[in-house]
Parts: C-alpha cells; sequence; structure tokens
C-alpha cells in the first residue's frame, strides 16, 4: 500500500509537500499502527501524536483521505478511496487537522482550541444548593456531551464566533444545565444571537464527531431561556 | 532557569488532584502528554467508595486486603479506603458524571473481589469523565501546565531533590526547573511488556528516574494481568462488563469458573481470573489461536448500550465484533503496575522532598493483586493528599540549595548520548530492535505464569539489551517534535524497570496474588510476608526485604 503523508516543518521547510511511504499492511491494522510502523523502522522524523490507540485520548486526528478521523479508529482495510484529491497514486492520503497551525506534520498547535475552554469558562463553580441528587432525565440530558475527548476535529464547524468552539460550546452548554452549577444559565449569555448553535450544529456535529457527542437534549431547554433559534 | 515551589510531573488523575490540591503554592504541571490525553482517561470501570449501609468502609478495607494476598500495608489501606466516599462527593460537587441510581443517587456497580457494589462509575468511561473534570478544574485554577514535557531526570543537591530537567519536545529543548519540591504522577509501567492495555506513554518514566535518583522502589514484580482484553490488540474491556453481567466461555462455548472460583465465578479478584483463563487457553480449552469468550450477548441491547457504550464501539471497532449479537474474543494481558516508587501514607518518597502519587507511587494499597475500582481511587485519595502534604512541608521550610552540581551532571550525561554524523534511521531500527526483544521475553516469560528458569533468561535477555543499548550513540536533537529521542529515552527507562521486575520475580519464590511461580506454587508468609524493595547501587538493582504492616486483618487462605 502506498500511503502519502503531507509534511511540513516550518523551522525548516519553505511549504508543505507530499512525502511517499510503501508499507505491507493488514486490513484490521489502524492507520495510526501504520504510521507507528513508519516511525519504528522507515523513517522515524515524522511527528504525529499518540496515546491511548483506543479512541478516548483525542491524540491522533488528522484529514484521511479527506476525511476527518482518529487515526487510531480507522482501519486501513474500511476507509474510503482517495476522492477530492488524487495524490499520485496513494491509495491512503493523511494530511494535519485543519483549522489547525501546524508545528510539525500531522501535529497541529491545540492551544487555541484549548484557550477556547478558558475564554469560555468551562468548569463547574460548585452550587452550594446541590443536594447529591440529579434526577435520572436531568441527567441523560447532560450525558450526550460526556463523551467529548478534545480532540479538536470539531473546529472545522463555523460557530458563527472566532472566539468559541464547539468542544467549548458543548461544555458550556452541559455546565450551565448542571444543577452543581452556581452560575447557571447565566453561562448562555457568551453564546450572542450570531452564535450557530442550533439544530443544524447539533447535526453537524454528530456527524463529524468521533465519540457522537449530541446536544440536542440541551439545546431545547437552551431555545427556551435565551430565544436563540432552534 | 525556571522556578517553581512545586512542580508536578504528570497529568493524569494523581498530577491534577496534586497540583489542585496545592494551588496556594507557585506549582505547575509537567506533562509528557496533554492532561486530557493521560492514560487515566482509558479506565472504565469505576472508583470504589463505601457509600451506604450496608457497605461499609471496613468490608471495603477486608476486601482490599484479601485482594493484595495480605501484602498490602493495612495502614495505607485504611486511609484510602476511609477517604473515599468524601473524595467522591467532593468529585461529584465539581461536576463529574457519575451514573445515577432511578433516584438521582451516585450509581455504585459490582467489580471483581468485592463483596458489594462499590464502584461509581460513569457508564464505562469513568477514568475518562473524572480525568476531563479535574481538567477543567485546573483551567479555573490557572495553573500553569507545560504539555508535551518529557521528564529525563532528578536534581538531587546535598541528597534533596531540588529540581527536575526535562526535554520540551515542542521546542526541542533541555529545560532546567527548579523547585522545593517534585511531585511524581508519571503512571505504570505496562509498556515493560509487549501484550499491554497500557497507552503509549506508560513507560513507567517517573519510576526509573526516582530509581536512578536513588529512591526506594517496591514490588516492581508485582504486575497485574487483566483477563479481558482484546485478543490481539489487548485493549482494555472493561471488569464492568462482567460487573454487569457478562460470562466467560471456553471454546465450546461453556462456562469455566466455576472450576476456579465456585462462589464468585467471573467476578473473582484479576488474578484468579486471569490465571483462570491462561490455564484454559494453555490446556486447550480455548478456541482456536488462543483466546476465550466475554460474552454479553443475554444483557440485552438497552443495558449494553446505557453502561457500556464504549465496550460495544471498542469490540466493534477492534475485533469486528457487534457485543449484543456475538461474544467478545479476549485474553489476559498486562494491565497495572503494582509496584512503583516506595512513599509513606502522605506520598513521600525515601529521597527527601520527592513525593510520589497514583500508579507510580507504591504506598502499597494494592499489595500482591489490585481490586478492579481500587486505582482510580488511589489516585484521587492520594493525589490529594500529596498536595496537603507538600503545601504543609513547603510553608515551614527554607529554599533548597539552587542546583549546579547537579545540573552539570546531568548536561555531561545528556551529551555523552550523541554522536554527530549517525543516521536517523538507524537510530530508529537499533531501538525498535531492542524494545521488541525486551518487551518479548517479558510477556513470554514474565507474565502469568513464570518459572525460575524462565525468568533467569529474561533476565540474561534484560542483561543483553542493556549492554547493546548502552553502546548506543544517537544523532543529536534535530529540532521540534523529534519523537526519535522519546524512543530512545523510553528504552532506558523500560530497560532499568525490566531488570528490577524480573529479578525481583525471581527472588520471590513463592506465589502470591498476580506474582504466580509454576515452581512455587504455594504462598509462603513465614519467608514472604515481605515486600521487595530495591534501589540503585552503581546503576544495579540492591534487593532487601521490607516490612509489610500487618493490623487487624492476619493473613488467611484467599477463597473465591
Amino acid at each position: 500500500m502506498r500511503i502519502a503523508i503531507e509534511r511540513f516543518d516550518p523551522g525548516v521547510d519553505r511549504e508543505p509537500y507530499w512525502e511517499f511511504y510503501e508499507v505491507a499492511l493488514h486490513s484490521r491494522q489502524t492507520i495510526l499502527e501504520v504510521l507507528l510502523a513508519i516511525g519504528d523502522t522507515l523513517d522515524p522524523t515524522l511527528a504525529f501524536r499518540r496515546s491511548c490507540r483506543s479512541g478516548i485520548c483525542g491524540a491522533c486526528g488528522a484529514l484521511v483521505n479527506g476525511r476527518l478521523q482518529l487515526m487510531c479508529q480507522t482501519l486501513a482495510g474500511e476507509i474510503t478511496p482517495v476522492q477530492r484529491e488524487l495524490i499520485q497514486d496513494a491509495d491512503v492520503v493523511l494530511r494535519p487537522l485543519p483549522n489547525f497551525r501546524v508545528l510539525k506534520d500531522l501535529v497541529v498547535d491545540m492551544e487555541p482550541f484549548l484557550d477556547a475552554l478558558r475564554r469560555a469558562s468551562v468548569w463547574t463553580v460548585p452550587n452550594p444548593a446541590y443536594q447529591g441528587t440529579i434526577p435520572r432525565e436531568q441527567f441523560q440530558r447532560l450525558w450526550g456531551t460526556a463523551a467529548c475527548i478534545l480532540c479538536g476535529l470539531c473546529a472545522t464547524i463555523s460557530v458563527g464566533d472566532s472566539a468559541l468552539t464547539p468542544a467549548s460550546i458543548i461544555k458550556v452548554l452541559r455546565i450551565a444545565h448542571d444543577p452543581r452549577d452556581a452560575r447557571g444559565l447565566a453561562r448562555l449569555n457568551i453564546l450572542s444571537r450570531g452564535t450557530h448553535v442550533n439544530r443544524q450544529f447539533v447535526e453537524e456535529l454528530k456527524a463529524i464527531c468521533p465519540k457522537r457527542v449530541d446536544a440536542g437534549s440541551l439545546l431545547e431547554v437552551l431555545a427556551d431561556h435565551t430565544g436563540l433559534e432552534r | 532557569m525556571l522556578a517553581h515551589d512545586v512542580i508536578v510531573v504528570g497529568g493524569g488523575l494523581a498530577g491534577l488532584m496534586a497540583a489542585l490540591e496545592s494551588r496556594r503554592l507557585n506549582v505547575a504541571v509537567a506533562t509528557k502528554v496533554y492532561p486530557t490525553q493521560s492514560h487515566s482517561g482509558a479506565a472504565q470501570g469505576g472508583f470504589n467508595a463505601a457509600m451506604t449501609p450496608p457497605d461499609s468502609v471496613e468490608a471495603h478495607i477486608a476486601d482490599t486486603i484479601t485482594g493484595s494476598d495480605y501484602l498490602a500495608d493495612q495502614d495505607a489501606v485504611a486511609v484510602m479506603c476511609s477517604g473515599a466516599s468524601e473524595v467522591i462527593n467532593e468529585l461529584d460537587r465539581l461536576g463529574v458524571m457519575w451514573s445515577r441510581t432511578e433516584d438521582g443517587r451516585i450509581a455504585q456497580r459490582l467489580l471483581g473481589g468485592s463483596s458489594f457494589p462499590r464502584a461509581c462509575y460513569a457508564a464505562d468511561m469513568s477514568g475518562h469523565v473524572v480525568l476531563h473534570t479535574l481538567y477543567e478544574q485546573v483551567l479555573r485554577a490557572g495553573i500553569p501546565v507545560y504539555p508535551e514535557w518529557h521528564l529525563l531526570g532528578l536534581l538531587v543537591e546535598e541528597g534533596r531533590v531540588a529540581g527536575a530537567a526535562f526535554w520540551n519536545l515542542p521546542a526541542g529543548q533541555l529545560v532546567i526547573v527548579r523547585a522545593r519540591a517534585v511531585i511524581l504522577a508519571t503512571g505504570g509501567y505496562g509498556r515493560v511488556f509487549a501484550k499491554t492495555t497500557n497507552g503509549f506513554g506508560s513507560t513507567g518514566d517517573g519510576v526509573a528516574i526516582a530509581f536512578r535518583a536513588g529512591a526506594v522502589v517496591s514490588d516492581l514484580e508485582l504486575v497485574q494481568f487483566h483477563p479481558t482484553t482484546l485478543y490481539g490488540t489487548n485493549i482494555l474491556i472493561s471488569e464492568g462488563a462482567r460487573g454487569e453481567g457478562g460470562h466467560l466461555r471456553d471454546g465450546r462455548g461453556e462456562r469455566f469458573m466455576a472450576t476456579y472460583a465456585p462462589k464468585m465465578m467471573e467476578l473473582a479478584p484479576r488474578d484468579v481470573v486471569s490465571r483462570a483463563i491462561a490455564t484454559e487457553i494453555r490446556e486447550g480449552g480455548g478456541a482456536e489461536g488462543g483466546y476465550v469468550h466475554l460474552d454479553l450477548t443475554h444483557l440485552g441491547e438497552a443495558v449494553i448500550r446505557e453502561r457500556l457504550p464504549q465496550v460495544l464501539e471498542l469490540a466493534r471497532n477492534y475485533a469486528g465484533v457487534d457485543a449484543i449479537r456475538q461474544p467478545i474474543p479476549i485474553e489476559p494481558a498486562q494491565h497495572y503496575s503494582m509496584g512503583g516508587i516506595r512513599t509513606d501514607t502522605w506520598g513521600a518518597t525515601t529521597l527527601p522532598d520527592l513525593f510520589a502519587a497514583g500508579e507510580c507511587a507504591n504506598v502499597s494499597v494494592h499489595g500482591a493483586n489490585r481490586l478492579g475500582g481500587n486505582s482510580l481511587l488511589e489516585t484521587v485519595v492520594f493525589g490529594r493528599r500529596v498536595g496537603r502534604r507538600v503545601t504543609e512541608s513547603l510553608r515551614k521550610r527554607e529554599a533548597n540549595t539552587v542546583p549546579v552540581r547537579s545540573v552539570r551532571d546531568f548536561e555531561d550525561w545528556w551529551r555523552s548520548l550523541f554522536k554527530r554524523g549517525t543516521p536517523v534511521r538507524q537510530d530508529a531500527r537499533a531501538v525498535t530492535g531492542l524494545r521488541t526483544r525486551l518487551t518479548s521475553v517479558m510477556t513470554e516469560n514474565v507474565g502469568v505464569f513464570r518459572t525460575a528458569a524462565g525468568l533467569r533468561e529474561a533476565v540474561a535477555e534484560v542483561d543483553a539489551v542493556r549492554e547493546a543499548y548502552e553502546a548506543l550513540r544517537i544523532a543529536p536533537p534535530q529540532g521540534a517534535f523529534d519523537y526519535r529521542l522519546m524512543s530512545f529515552w523510553e528504552l532506558g527507562f523500560l530497560i532499568d524497570l525490566a531488570g528490577i521486575v524480573a529479578e525481583g520475580a525471581l527472588r520471590r519464590t513463592e506465589s502470591r496474588g498476580a506474582h504466580y511461580r509454576t515452581d512455587f506454587p504455594e504462598r509462603d508468609d513465614a519467608r514472604w510476608l515481605k515486600h521487595t524493595f530495591a534501589r540503585s547501587v552503581a546503576g544495579q538493582p540492591a534487593f532487601e526485604d521490607g516490612e509489610v504492616r500487618i493490623g487487624q486483618l492476619a493473613p488467611q487462605s484467599r477463597t473465591y
């Protein structure tokens, strides 16, 4: 199998370039395993993040044949053919996550993405009135967003406010509706009328998110409190 | 030179908890990966805590000590178990998405070796939700985090730890940090083994570096093998799957645990269940290729989707199995490092101003076998205690000596690693080759079943790998994100630890908990109701026995 990787080292290269590797692989191997094999034997200068290899740490997001994926969740035997861009005769084309600054090869700068969490104050401020129970229906509404792994794949979705990201928004939505938080619905004030937090946002997020985060149940409450369109 | 009162190394549960608890000091977290990428996030099952009667702290203590095969220090176990419900409730107030009972309270499930449903959980993403909540609180507290910094060494000046040396991977630079205390929360050393559930970062860096700096490490030979990891990839399938009622079945589809643990069956402690599965596979009772099945099909789709969504996804993604309709092929694999840096119940190591908490530490609350649900609990209870202890002790004391000589020594060592003109591709092949040799012999000979002959062979192979490694010189750093360097350093840590694991296992001529010697199949309390202490003497481990602190519970035979 021929694999094409967009490489770029801002300290050295003027612009990104394609590098090709020939690798033997079996169909149940993940793209991350392919990269590890390349790093172990062919080219240790190839840079990519790795940690859990089971889809829970969010370190290995990339564009795999034009699709946003976690590389550890993408099996070599199941990837769709290269559609939009034919890079010579490569079977697999890997590029860094769009909407991020490239630090080296597939490693991107996560800091702006995490800064958006700081700007949106996505942390619970304990509510002294909380008595230790959360009704199950209320809990179920919050649960849909609990699986977010901060991988950054959602950063391609436009939310209409450059200071926010989908990940920061879903965390704000969740905490604002959590009885354990003292600030509660006042948190929603950071969502201005120009913000695209609506049904379309929820659907786009579900389609892209590798953990299928679903903010649908939070949206209804949001609409009631802010007058934002559903 | 960067200076902090306290530098916490590691951004998982223990590290973040320690940092939050010492936030009144000038504290920072240096971590090999981003905090939310830490391996704590992969923990699935839950956090043990006796929350309501009829469960009790006493029952939790007793289960933990029996589970440990009596090697846990009973005072440390009491500290952990009696602090459990308070910390669970505190995490709840901070927004942890604990799963709920019908009446809205924190739900609990049964895990192996527990006499009550005691594990507070969040579906099967328990580590993940707590890790993210603590990370949010670290953002709230404004604690600086230095992501992708690799710990390379501790700076010891006049017998005290006075700072640490890191490789800043993004910048491609060495960083020396002066600190009045260093807290290690660097996780386990599972990557010593070829077959492991652990992520790539679990290379025991902190344990090896503490050992090199002169701290006592203990019980490294006590390694947990998890019964249910995906056949082939060894990705973890939570004990929660058996807690919710999953069955183990052999190659013919028959349940087999009655032979090994007639009372607790699939929910016996992990050492018992892993040995049962390994025995079945070894004696030809497994399915073709050497595995058994974890069967969830009788639980029904609704239960699986609500309580085991990640298990469902992992089985589909990595085994191509629909767990609602098909059994999951599984095999035991390394999962947890019981041993670690020896600490007291406040996280202090034997080296002044060096502290440790979480999987890298050995308090010891797990003894020879950890119960499911106790490691996550350990991280938050002892992470918090070490933060408190450091805050308390720094209030009283003068600043340490500025590290000078130790920095010079470190930099000499650092320069000795490199040789200009070495092709980088050659580096990678050499490191990969040695790592494969090391981890293969550890899995083959130092696994679920151990013998003197196999262990001697492992010790010899580790020595041979060490010799080849020490002769290796690699090309100098190549700028930003040079992961080649990381592989090189990690291999050095793995070699040190593998040697102590294998030698400790050879030395312990008995079977206790997860350590099973087929040539010494009985527990031997007269000789071996002891910890294994190891300290570095001229770079080599010198072993001695350490006392086990027994309390109320005298050793008895374990029956499940």
